[in-house]
């Protein structure tokens, strides 16, 4: 299974202010016991989410078997990709151990992206793409 | 200022080791990023190119041409890193997310 390695931090190595601000804040939180699937490949995306704490594994099912297992830890998100880019969860992802998200809605994060513009829209779709694309395991 | 650029067949956009104060927005046609003769990325209509890179006041990793006709938009990256300044916390760490992950993907390659 591979660690991932730069998604929760910045070029520099540090979690950018924005994901810290959130880890702080009063959002929604959701606690999940190892073993516990926080979404599964196919099902309409529901949230996204931001782990405070714990660690998760995100995989695709290929042939009965587990693919492009990746570990994610504290400031990692997972579902945004799939929020973006308008479809269901393209993974499994399940926790590795005790841990908590925080839960970001497609209510507030639709409402928030269309105050923002065309322009942030376009450029969120477009990077979505772009890691969906050149990701193992990426459909686009 | 905005404004926007017309490319013809194997005009360069973005060279590699270059740095940028802008990034883009294909209007229309196809580019293609490459380095070291892999073609590491398309791009189409409606994608963002070098929007990473120069956020990140970097060189670029690699170079980008038009294959054909091509019409993009050149934005200063000051105008999204304004627009990021003013966003809702939550819209604000998933477009970091987003950023970072996909410079990560671009330095990587598939």
């Amino acid at each position: 299974m591979k660690k991932k390695s730069s998604s929760q931090t910045t070029a520099n190595g540090a979690m950018s202010d924005a994901i810290q601000g959130l880890l702080r804040s009063t959002t929604l939180r959701r606690h999940l016991d190892a073993g516990d699937v926080l979404y599964a490949h196919g099902e309409t995306v529901s949230a996204c989410y931001v782990i405070e704490s714990g660690m998760l594994e995100a995989y695709v099912i290929e042939r009965g078997h587990r693919r492009y297992s990746v570990q994610l830890s504290s400031g990692d998100i997972v579902g945004a990709i799939d929020f973006v880019l308008a479809r269901p969860y393209s993974r499994h992802v399940e926790a590795l151990s005790p841990t908590t998200v925080h839960v970001l809605t497609p209510d507030v994060l639709t409402k928030q992206l269309n105050s923002a513009g065309p322009l942030a829209f376009c450029v969120m779709q477009s990077l979505a793409r772009n890691i969906d694309g050149l990701s193992p395991g990426g459909r686009s | 200022m905005t404004r926007l650029v017309e490319l013809q067949h194997g005009d360069v956009l973005i060279r590699e080791r270059h740095s940028l104060a802008h990034f883009y927005i294909i209007k229309s046609g196809t580019l293609v990023a490459f380095r070291a003769d892999r073609t590491l990325i398309t791009y189409r209509r409606k994608d963002v190119v070098g929007l990473e890179t120069a956020l990140e006041g970097r060189e670029a990793p690699f170079t980008v041409v038009a294959t054909g006709k091509v019409e993009a938009l050149e934005i200063p990256v000051e105008r999204f890193v304004a627009m990021e300044k003013d966003s809702p916390l939550e819209l604000r760490a998933l477009a970091r997310h987003f950023i970072d992950q996909s410079e990560h993907a671009l330095l990587k390659g598939r």
